[in-house]
């Protein structure tokens, strides 16, 4: 009896033991550790990726939000399936330097026409202002009171910018605001509630551009850079150890800058969620993501 | 006579104007065509020659790109890329299988991603051999599968890597040591796979995807040899500054399940000419997302 009890907790043990050495390998199977930086954007396509990845392709999902530096190294060492903020080719160019094609599995560009900019609504006549250069004219600085509204000091684009007020000689006189992001806008957005001219700093995708409607002005000393591609880092093993749905479906996934803004604005406004809103709105898409050509013919 | 001269003076001048403006028209157009061109460097390789002509019909009938499409070893094709004196390269396999001998940093070079994945080569049989009877290698060892296969195994001998998996294969697996591999060379080797098939004979064969014969009968592996790959497009670093955003967004769209590519192979070694225009009035609707975007879906 003593012998066939011991048996009894000795399987049971055994099987306890094997349950949770099993359980992580599953997990980790199952599961797609995804990398993105705690910027609004990429909090925006982290939560639609996971939606999906979730809902269409039976993975769980685990975001995470390292700096870009980190991220690089946590991809190529293969400790993170998935980093989504790679920008190229300027702007992380460091880290670009620093590691091989070989050591990624590049879903190539999620989207592009990405740049840090400075905008005014659209309804500012395009005749008047168009270009930086045109703010030198008496009476674009009179209508925008020699101001240019900027967020927080410290920031890439307002260090640039600072620049800029000293390199372009159209900006003599005007002043640099600075502020934070959302105090830019709400400047923004009582300008445009009231009809008014502004110009702000800023870059794509973001929120703003998806709220209004703006206009980026010409930057002819491209102090502001060219424009940017973002793309979805894999580690190099990946498509070894996930289904080909899976890589599939990132390698389909890219859109156009205007809906990364207003999914943008959407994660804003509500958060998480966002990614199953949008996909509920946009099903044609989520399909050829999903089926590939299967969706579109 | 000075009456008469005034006339010829006046041809002389209007013949003169004219060839100033013909030759002035033909420089400009020269000037325009020299902004619209694009290299296309393609690795010479049966599967990648279909594909570049498949693009290079499409950048040029869809964007009006003058295309200078040349076939490039890897090596070369891809220095040529990294150094900007081309634009863009189609044959990189990733992640390679073996030890490369270039070493580019992400910074160099612009990873357009994936445009075909599931690139396999292995042990391949016709669907029609019943899966519950025959899909391992440990299958082969029974005496009716050897019986029916008539204790052959067929080798593309063009595939030097294969013939040794195969042999490795056949002293891993117990009772496949009776087995003859039977090199073939490729049209030999199709054309048994045909008379096979036409007959419904079991047979099992090495065989890559993609290749004709994937896209001429269906076939299943019962055994991969290699890892899985993918087969990226590869543009300049400063592709997205050279060209308009209409043709880089192409080219970041532009991506085949490996049964299209299959496809266009069998379409290419039918008649090259004619392929990518086959091809593309076949598929309209994969064609026409990759040229307009979401704003088709």
């Amino acid at each position: 009896m003593k012998t066939k009890r011991l048996a009894i907790v000795l399987i049971f043990a055994f099987a306890l033991t094997f349950s949770f050495m099993a359980t992580p390998i599953q997990a980790k199977d199952n599961t797609l550790d995804v990398g993105a930086i705690a910027w609004e954007e990429s909090l925006a396509i982290a939560d639609l990726l996971q939606h999906i990845v979730r809902t269409e392709l039976g993975f769980n999902v685990k975001v995470t939000n390292p700096n870009a530096g980190v991220a690089y190294t946590a991809v190529a060492n293969g400790d993170l399936d998935l980093f989504l903020e790679s920008w190229q080719p300027m702007t992380q160019a460091n880290y670009l330097k620093r590691f091989n094609v070989i050591d990624f599995a590049d879903f190539g560009p999620m989207y592009e026409e990405a740049k840090l900019t400075w905008a005014v609504p659209a309804y500012v006549p395009e005749d008047m202002l168009s270009s930086v250069e045109d703010l030198a004219k008496p009476e674009v600085k009179e209508k925008l009171d020699g101001e240019i509204t900027g967020i927080d000091p410290g920031a890439g684009i307002m260090n640039i910018s600072d620049n800029m007020m000293e390199e372009y000689d159209a900006l003599s006189g005007y002043t640099l605001l600075e502020g934070s992001g959302a105090a830019m806008q709400a400047s923004l957005k009582s300008a445009i509630m009231n009809d008014e001219w502004i110009v702000v700093t800023g870059w794509q995708p973001h929120s703003m551009y998806g709220r209004f409607d703006l206009r980026n002005l010409e930057e002819p000393k491209k102090m502001l850079g060219e424009e940017e591609r973002i793309h979805m880092l894999g580690r190099t093993d990946f498509m070894a150890d996930f289904p080909s749905k899976v890589s599939q479906f990132l390698s389909r996934f890219y859109l156009p800058i205007g809906m990364v803004n207003n999914l943008t604005s959407m994660y804003s406004d509500i958060g998480e969620g966002t990614g199953a809103k949008w996909a509920e709105e946009h099903p044609e898409i989520v399909d050829y993501w999903i089926n590939g050509v299967d969706a579109l013919e | 006579m000075m009456y008469s001269a005034k006339p010829l003076a006046q041809f002389v001048i209007a013949f003169l104007a004219f060839v100033i403006l013909l030759t002035s028209t033909v420089s400009f157009v020269n000037v325009a065509a020299a902004e619209e061109k694009i290299d296309l460097y393609i690795a010479p390789k049966t599967e990648y020659l279909p594909i570049g002509e498949l693009l290079s019909y499409l950048l040029d009938s869809r964007f009006d790109l003058e295309v200078n499409e040349k076939i490039q070893y890897l090596d070369i094709g891809l220095r040529k890329i990294a150094n900007g004196k081309g634009d863009l390269f189609i044959g990189l396999k990733l992640p390679p299988a073996r030890e490369v001998s270039w070493n580019y940093s992400l910074y160099q070079l612009c990873d357009l991603g994936p445009i075909y994945e599931d690139v396999i080569s292995g042990l391949a049989t016709p669907a029609y051999v019943p899966e519950e009877k025959l899909s391992s290698p440990e299958d082969l060892a029974g005496s009716n599968i050897k019986a029916r296969l008539h204790d052959e195994l067929i080798v593309y001998e063009s595939e030097e890597k294969l013939l040794e998996e195969m042999k490795k294969l056949t002293r891993r697996v117990e009772g496949l040591g009776d087995y003859k591999l039977v090199e073939l060379g490729e049209m030999v080797a199709n054309s048994e796979l045909n008379r096979a098939t036409r007959n419904n004979e079991w047979l099992i064969t090495t065989l890559k995807r993609p290749s004709i014969p994937f896209s001429l009968y269906d076939m299943r592996f019962i055994e991969e040899l290699t890892e899985g790959q993918s087969v990226h497009l590869f543009g300049r670093r400063t592709l997205v500054e050279k060209y308009s955003s209409r043709v880089t967004q192409f080219l970041s769209r532009f991506y085949l399940p490996i049964e299209l590519i299959n496809e266009l192979i069998r379409l290419h070694d039918e008649d090259k000419r004619s392929a990518a225009r086959k091809f593309v009035d076949e598929h309209p609707a994969l064609v026409d997302y990759w040229v307009k975007g979401v704003a088709v879906l």
